[in-house]
């Protein structure tokens, strides 16, 4: 009842609880009539079928002669049930009633139940007939009664009924603004694709030092992997997808959001960001994105716990059949009364603003990894946040791949990966030039052709010509669902992912 | 010549017929009832009732003006509507109602039959007949009866009371107070003298003499139904016969209904009924009380210990052989009932109190009717008990009879006709008198009631038994009797 507890209620709830108790109402005013008239019917219906036995008991003594004192010894009998009584003659205007006058109350208030009484045991000679007068309302208070017990029984069914109203109606509108929000998201998500890939298509014609181009274009990789991943999040609304948790080497994924983030504090003065990685290609089971997310707002963290200048190392090791990712800084540190608090829901520290979401996102996601999250941290020392993960074992050696993508970041990407993999992966951005090895390549290699290869050029169509050339291992490396290409029963359906990430 | 093809299809559609009629279900034979009088049917009077068989007769061929139903309610008899009018009693009889030879039956064969009982005489006519025809009784059918007279047209009877007798639509239920159709009684001598035409379900269809006669049912009668027995013959009972060897005539196919009048114990017939599937039994309330009635004589003879002592050796014999029988402590059981004390000190008083051996010659009435296996037992306590008659006078006589009557009048004027209340016949007529002219009921009832304990305080009678009466039909025929009355009124027989 939270409209009870202060809350101001939303005006649609009003109405619907106003609706419902209006009709609460009428069932109850139905109910009630139904009572009251149940209740006088059948008090009609069991004072007839009396009137008959008491007709019965009292004919012989009426018809032989002493109708009077029949009815005078009837009528104090039968009080309990009828306040008169009276006979009247076949023929005759008037009969005699006990007590004097008795059928001279209205209809309305008053009813009667009317006997024949008959000289012959066929009932075919009508000898007069006997009336028992009875309040025809007296009856309607065991109606009302009736009525008052459903009542009381159907109150707090009423009561919980409203409650349960409420907390839908609430649901609901949660739903509603969730919709609204992913709809929002998706929306969003959808067009900013267009300007991102302008502004890749446009950071290629710039003259960039190495460096700030392969920043650059990391960066746009992962607005575009946000967008890609909002859209698969919100593409059917109220079906949330869940985390995409793949095997991926961490290096690769680190060093991108280290990149990001040297390019993003780069005018902060005498602020380091380090990364060290240890050899041998550590992997692990994570969701990728939700793993950069997660490394990129720990070394925010970390940066803005330096008050001057500073160095936030990230390292990522191994020990115990774990891997580590250490983001460790040289900041200011943190009480021990608030070092126990923070991983929790709300709890934060230092930071204008802060929600504390951060690191409680950081522990959950770490946890729902298989894996952990540690802080350690003394004041004006520096604070080192350790996320321990399960390590997945490396591929097997020899893996080999083609890439048909006309998208240098995804080269650089699943060049990365392949690296880190140890895999061999061939490049194309055009389908001329991998056309040109085609026939270098075995028949059963695995293909991976983006959708949309520029130019007007759709990559199932490239699919199709090389399933015809004999490729058995072909699949579409693309946001696009598989519904798009059920058509091609053959084809597999891919994200951009690299498959050894 | 075409008709000479139709012929062949017509003879075998005839034969077919003939089958299927000949198959199909036989219009019931006549009912055969076992009847203890070889009386012509000319003995038969209702203006004379004393035995069952008499009843048995009245009550099939004659009908009264008004009846009782099934159910034990008073209804419409040959009147169809019966109600006062201040101090008249006003009889609407039954439009269209007539003898078998199609004789409209009408208020003036009402008030001829009552008159001719008033001119034969009896106690229970007394009682009407000087309320309404006054200190000068009709000696003859066309001297004047005041009180009576018939209306509109012969539509309607009229007696006229002073005052309302509430009692008086309950007492013509009587078969003694049955309607004779005028033409069927001689106005000289008053006997009847057709018994064709009567008022009845039924009527006499032959007497062959010897007891062999037959009724059948009246068509026009409002009794009539196509259900009931359309005939009924009786089998005339000649000599003494066992109970067992009664019952036995059923199965042997000589006879399709016993009567209550006779194998009167209700147990036997209970059980006969039970093992044989074939027929139906009747059994009433238990209404009919045998008592031991001492006359003048006997009461001088008889100590009251003597008297009593008898009644409770009588009591404890006749329950101890005869089942669905009871003992009863009083004889008006309803109403009349004595009152608590009265009843503490009736009981005692049957009790008995020790053995007795009476030496003294006593002379009794239909002792050996209802004690003819206990002789042995009698002689061990009363060794010299002879049948009265020869000269010698009663000091006791058993009796029996129905007690069922729906009103205290008709049970008291029942009782006065024999010597069962210790009176003169003057007294008993002022005593009734005094009785009638009680206007409330309540002191009506505490008259009898005294005349009641006087009756078995004094050892003038002691009840003996009460039990039901019980009949036996053969099926289909099943029984629509009241329940408070003795009788065999065979036209409220059904078939199943």
């Amino acid at each position: 009842m939270e409209a009870e507890k202060g809350m101001t209620m939303d005006p649609e709830i009003g109405r619907s609880l106003r609706k419902l108790m209006v009709k609460f109402a009428l069932f109850h005013g139905l109910i009630l009539a139904v009572a009251v008239a149940l209740a006088v019917l059948s008090a009609g219906y069991f004072k007839q079928r009396l009137g008959s036995q008491l007709s019965a008991a009292s004919r012989d003594a009426i018809l032989s002669g002493d109708s009077r004192r029949a009815m005078v010894d009837l009528a104090s009998s039968v009080k309990a049930d009828f306040y008169g009584v009276a006979w009247r003659p076949s023929g005759a205007s008037e009969g005699f009633s006990v007590p004097p006058g008795a059928g001279a109350c209205h209809r309305l208030a008053c009813a009667r139940s009317r006997v024949g009484v008959y000289f012959d045991d066929a009932g075919s000679i009508p000898a007069g007939e006997m009336v028992f007068y009875y309040s025809r309302w007296a009856a309607a208070a065991w109606g009302v009664l009736g009525w008052f017990v459903i009542f009381a029984l159907s109150v707090p069914v009423a009561v919980f009924e409203r409650r349960r109203l409420v907390r839908d109606y609430n649901l609901l509108l949660d739903l509603k603004i969730n919709e609204s929000y992913a709809t929002l998201a998706a929306q969003v998500a959808h067009d900013i694709r267009s300007p991102l890939a302008a502004l890749g298509a446009a950071a290629k014609g710039l003259s960039l030092q190495e460096e700030q181009r392969t920043l650059i274009d990391g960066a746009i990789g992962r607005m575009n992997g946000i967008a890609d991943d909002l859209l698969r999040r919100y593409r059917a609304p109220g079906v949330a997808e869940g985390p995409k948790i793949e095997t991926h080497g961490l290096a690769g994924l680190i060093e991108q959001v280290i990149a990001e983030k040297r390019l993003q504090h780069k005018d902060k003065p005498g602020v380091k960001i380090e990364f060290a990685a240890a050899a041998g290609g550590l992997r692990a089971a994570v969701d990728a994105k939700e793993l950069q997310r997660l490394v990129s707002n720990l070394v925010n963290n970390s940066v803005e716990a330096l008050s001057g200048p500073g160095t936030v190392a990230v390292r990522l090791g191994a020990e115990d059949g774990k891997v580590l990712i250490e983001i460790k800084d040289d900041g200011k540190g943190i009480p021990p009364e608030l070092l126990a608090k923070l991983g929790q829901k709300g709890e934060t520290h230092g930071k204008a603003g802060g929600t504390g979401l951060g690191l409680y996102h950081a522990r959950t996601a770490a946890e729902s990894w298989g894996g952990g999250l540690k802080i350690e941290s003394a004041p004006g020392k520096g604070t080192a946040v350790v996320i321990s993960l399960p390590a997945a074992a490396r591929p097997a050696a020899g893996l080999r791949a083609v890439l048909l993508d006309d998208d240098a970041l995804v080269h650089m990407n699943w060049k990365m990966a392949a690296k880190a993999a140890g895999a061999d992966l061939k490049l194309f951005k055009t389908p001329q030039e991998l056309a040109a090895a085609a026939g270098t390549l075995p028949r059963d290699i695995p293909l991976y052709i983006d959708s949309e290869l520029g130019g007007g050029l759709k990559g199932e169509d490239i699919a199709l010509e090389l399933h015809g050339k004999g490729f058995t291992d072909i699949s579409m490396a693309t946001g696009h669902g598989p519904e798009k290409f059920a058509h091609l029963p053959w084809l597999k359906v891919t994200g951009k992912e690299p498959p050894w990430a | 010549m075409p008709y000479v093809k139709i012929l062949p299809p017509l003879f075998a559609g005839a034969v077919l017929f003939s089958a299927f009629w000949a198959c199909g279900p036989r219009a019931e034979p006549e009912l055969r009832f076992l009847f203890n009088s070889t009386a012509p049917v000319s003995y038969y009077d209702p203006a004379r009732v004393h035995y069952p068989q008499d009843y048995f007769f009245l009550e099939n061929v004659y009908s009264p003006l008004v009846e009782y139903s099934a159910g034990d309610e008073l209804v419409s008899g040959l009147a169809a509507t019966f109600e006062w009018s201040g101090g008249e009693a006003r009889f609407g009889m039954r439009p269209g109602i007539r003898t078998v030879d199609g004789r409209p039956i009408d208020a003036y064969d009402a008030e001829l039959s009552i008159k001719r009982a008033f001119i034969l005489g009896g106690m229970d006519f007394d009682l009407l007949r000087g309320p309404l025809c006054g200190d000068a009784p009709p000696r003859k059918l066309s001297d004047p009866c005041p009180g009576l007279r018939v209306t509109e047209g012969g539509r309607t009877l009229v007696m006229a009371f002073g005052e309302r007798k509430p009692f008086l639509f309950h007492f013509l239920t009587n078969i003694a107070y049955a309607v004779i159709p005028r033409g069927s009684v001689d106005p000289e001598t008053l006997k009847i003298t057709d018994r064709r035409n009567t008022s009845g379900p039924y009527y006499v269809s032959y007497d062959r003499g010897g007891g062999h006669w037959e009724m059948r049912a009246n068509p026009w009668h409002y009794r009539y139904s196509p259900d009931m027995p359309q005939a009924a013959r009786p089998v005339p009972l000649l000599k003494f016969t066992l109970n067992e060897d009664i019952l036995k005539m059923l199965p042997e196919g000589r006879i399709d209904y016993l009567t209550s009048g006779l194998a009167r114990l209700p147990g036997e017939k209970a059980r006969f009924a039970a093992a044989n599937p074939g027929y139906n039994v009747n059994i009433t309330q238990p209404v009919r009380l045998v008592y031991v009635v001492f006359t003048g004589a006997g009461m001088k003879k008889l100590s009251p210990r003597e008297r009593f002592f008898i009644g409770a050796k009588m009591r404890e014999l006749y329950l101890a052989g005869r089942e669905m029988c009871e003992a009863p402590d009083q004889i008006f059981r309803l109403e009349g009932a004595l009152s608590k004390e009265q009843l503490a000190s009736v009981r005692g008083l049957l009790a008995g109190g020790g053995d007795l051996v009476i030496g003294r010659k006593v002379y009794a009435n239909a002792v050996k009717q209802y004690f003819w296996r206990d002789s042995d037992s009698l002689q061990r306590w009363l060794p010299r008990l002879e049948q009265a008659g020869g000269g010698a006078e009663s000091d006791f006589f058993i009796d029996s009879g129905d007690i069922g009557f729906q009103d205290d009048v008709g049970l008291v004027s029942n009782f006065m006709k024999v010597e069962f209340f210790d009176m003169t016949p003057d007294e008993k007529a002022a005593w009734l008198e005094r009785y009638l002219a009680a206007p409330e009921k309540k002191d009506r009832m505490r008259l009898l009631q005294d005349l009641h304990y006087r009756t078995l305080s004094s050892g003038r009678a002691i009840p003996i038994a009460l039990m039901a009466y019980a009949s036996v039909a053969r099926k289909p025929w099943t029984f629509n009797f009241p329940s408070m009355f003795g009788g065999d009124p065979l036209w409220r027989l059904r078939k199943e």
